[in-house]
């Protein structure tokens, strides 16, 4: 019985693995190595077609690269903004989401719609009536401009993921703390925000690399002071002249660390979500 | 320890009374249990108790203090969940300590009150688990713990022991009423089950539809009902409609047709009044015995170990009978019954 389903489930499982892979090849893994190889291309001997790889390889274009301050100084400036982001995301999220997750709100459709609105807006709109405003308001140029106009697109994806933890956590466990002498701030303190944390990781893992990768906003109101790593990348591929070469350098030094960064989190995320389980009920 | 008191407790989620006039007094160290099918209100009550929810209408009085007022995590009640409610991200020894560092303690103090409470539940090895590396039973133990430690006024259990399995159920059922002896705590507990009510309780207040209907011993409320729900709530009963036709000294003989039972008459019955008599299977005996005996012919027998359940026609009413012993009466047998030489008059639809 039982090994007549694997007999009849196992060629549907290969076929959807294959599929899964097909895709993901196509769309992570195959530009990932056109990308390292565009960055390892020979300057003298380019890459042209119909070579599927490059006729010689150098780490001379690694080599221009990091001899220019440029780089470093975007480097810092991507992972001196992306901290002060997330920390800030994470400190509005955690009261809207314990509103939207916990509360029966009346208006709680519109209030969702209305968190949601910088995600559905394009960009370029809110980038250009932002962007006035913050010339008005002093804040053009700035880093904490900066800050402030990429928590205003990260903060509704923050919002979403830790509303969602929040509705999750059982209200028996709240009911159980307060019964026990929690007041609201040592019920926040001790439970709420412990019960959500695996949230809080989920959320401030995407929010840390969509502020790596945050070009439009950063562009408009940054420029020409405040440069992060993908600012740089457009100085290479934008305008009138593409350097696929120095771009490719630069997508790899924006890529690399947010990788890392990946697996360091899905580590501790799962370990945080095995703590947080809410166990046998 | 503390003396308990609802006043008119009202409580309505939308058009539907949850809690209706609900009035019952707890004595200090007094164990009683709101008895109910699902949806009778037992919860919402203790919930209101507890502070969790609010009463549309009424008191709740601590010791003769009203307390409806006060937010939840200043009652002075500790609450045992259905589902235990141990958080997750804490250890056993963190959750049972919770409350003592909520109130304050020293760090000696709490370590020391968390290290008796352990022993008390008999959990002593395991004070650096997490609730989901233990077993259900564990966990339940753990509850208990976390809520007696803070030495509460009042204790409240709701349903604590319908997530185990029936052998675990009644051994902790057991531990449950000896540590609530030995601690004297004033305690409110909630169930679904008639069995855990009676072999717990002080005293039983049954609940249908938001209303307490009746409230006393287990004794009387399984011998001597006085609503008919409580009879049909309690285990199997029978109900058999007759007249009264003498009373004297509180007690009452009542004309059935299948003859004369006599009844308690604590309830003034009138002569000539119509009744319902309610008795239990196990009051019925087969074979001819004082009072009034019947012959009849049994329609059923299912043997249920202890006892064996027979559905028996007579004159055109059945009766539940159970009999204990190994005798093995075939359906369609013929046999003389004996009715009980005393009834409980139920009232009510």
């Amino acid at each position: 019985m039982n090994r007549s389903w694997i007999m009849r489930g196992a060629p549907g499982r290969w076929m959807l693995a294959l599929g899964f892979f097909t895709v993901a090849s196509v769309v992570l893994i195959i530009p990932l190595i056109v990308g390292v190889l565009w960055s390892l291309v020979d300057p003298d001997a380019g890459w042209f077609p119909p070579a599927i790889v490059p006729p010689s390889l150098s780490l001379a274009n690694w080599r221009a690269m990091l001899a220019v301050p440029e780089i470093g100084q975007a480097f810092a400036m991507s992972f001196l903004i992306a901290p002060i982001v997330t920390a800030l995301c994470a400190a509005l999220a955690l009261p809207t989401g314990y509103a939207l997750g916990r509360r029966q709100l009346r208006a709680r459709r519109t209030i969702e719609l209305l968190v949601l609105a910088p995600i559905i807006l394009p960009g370029i709109v809110l980038a250009t009536g932002l962007g006035s405003m913050f010339i008005r308001l002093g804040l053009s140029h700035t880093v904490a401009g900066v800050v402030l106009v990429q928590t205003v697109v990260l903060l509704p994806f923050m919002i979403r993921i830790v509303a969602a933890t929040f509705e999750g956590v059982p209200q028996d466990l709240i009911d159980a703390a307060r019964n026990l002498g929690a007041s609201p701030w040592p019920l926040a303190r001790d439970v709420l925000i412990p019960l959500v944390r695996p949230g809080l990781f989920a959320g401030g893992l995407f929010t840390f690399i969509g502020s790596l990768e945050e070009f439009v906003l950063t562009f408009i109101v940054g420029m020409p002071y405040v440069q992060t790593l993908p600012v740089l990348l457009w100085a290479y591929l934008g305008g009138r002249s593409s350097i696929f070469t120095y771009a490719a350098v630069v997508t790899m030094v924006l890529l690399v660390p947010t990788i890392i960064l990946m697996f360091v989190a899905e580590r501790t995320l799962k370990q945080e979500y095995l703590a947080a389980g809410f166990g046998k009920v | 320890m503390a003396r308990l008191e609802l006043r008119d407790i009202t409580k309505r989620f939308g058009r539907v009374a949850a809690a209706d006039r609900v009035s019952v007094e707890v004595a200090d160290g007094e164990f009683l249990t709101l008895l109910g099918p699902s949806g009778c209100g037992k919860t919402t009550t203790l919930r209101i108790i507890a502070g969790l929810v609010d009463p549309d209408e009424g008191e709740v009085l601590l010791d003769g203090v009203a307390v409806q007022h006060l937010p939840a995590h200043r009652r002075q009640t500790a609450m045992v969940f259905q589902s235990y409610a141990l958080f997750p991200h804490m250890t056993v020894s963190e959750n049972i300590g919770f409350g003592l560092r909520m109130r304050a303690l020293s760090a000696d103090l709490i370590r020391q009150r968390v290290g008796e409470a352990l022993a008390l539940v008999e959990l002593e090895g395991l004070s650096d688990r997490y609730p989901r590396q233990l077993s259900g039973g564990q966990q339940q133990r753990v509850a208990v713990a976390r809520a007696i430690v803070t030495r509460p006024k009042v204790l409240l259990f709701d349903e604590p022991l319908s997530n185990l399995d029936a052998k675990l159920r009644e051994r902790l059922r057991l531990e449950l009423r000896a540590l609530q002896q030995r601690l004297g705590v004033t305690t409110v507990y909630v169930t679904h089950d008639q069995a855990e009510a009676l072999a717990l309780s002080d005293r039983v207040a049954v609940m249908f539809g938001g209303k307490v209907v009746e409230i006393g011993t287990p004794r009387q409320v399984y011998r001597t009902p006085r609503a008919r729900v409580t009879a049909e709530f309690l285990g199997v009963t029978n109900f058999l409609d007759g007249q009264v036709a003498a009373v004297a000294d509180g007690h009452c003989i009542v004309q059935t047709p299948l003859g004369m039972v006599e009844a308690d008459a604590g309830l003034g019955v009138r002569m000539g009044e119509v009744v319902t008599l309610s008795f239990r299977p196990e009051d019925v005996r087969i074979g001819r015995y004082e009072g009034t005996a019947v012959t009849g012919r049994v329609l059923h027998a299912s043997y249920l170990g202890s006892v064996t359940d027979y559905v028996v026609e007579s004159g055109g009413i059945t009766l539940r009978v159970h009999e204990a012993g190994g005798a093995a009466r075939a359906p369609g047998e013929e046999i003389t019954i004996t009715l009980p030489a005393t009834a409980a008059i139920v009232r009510g639809g």
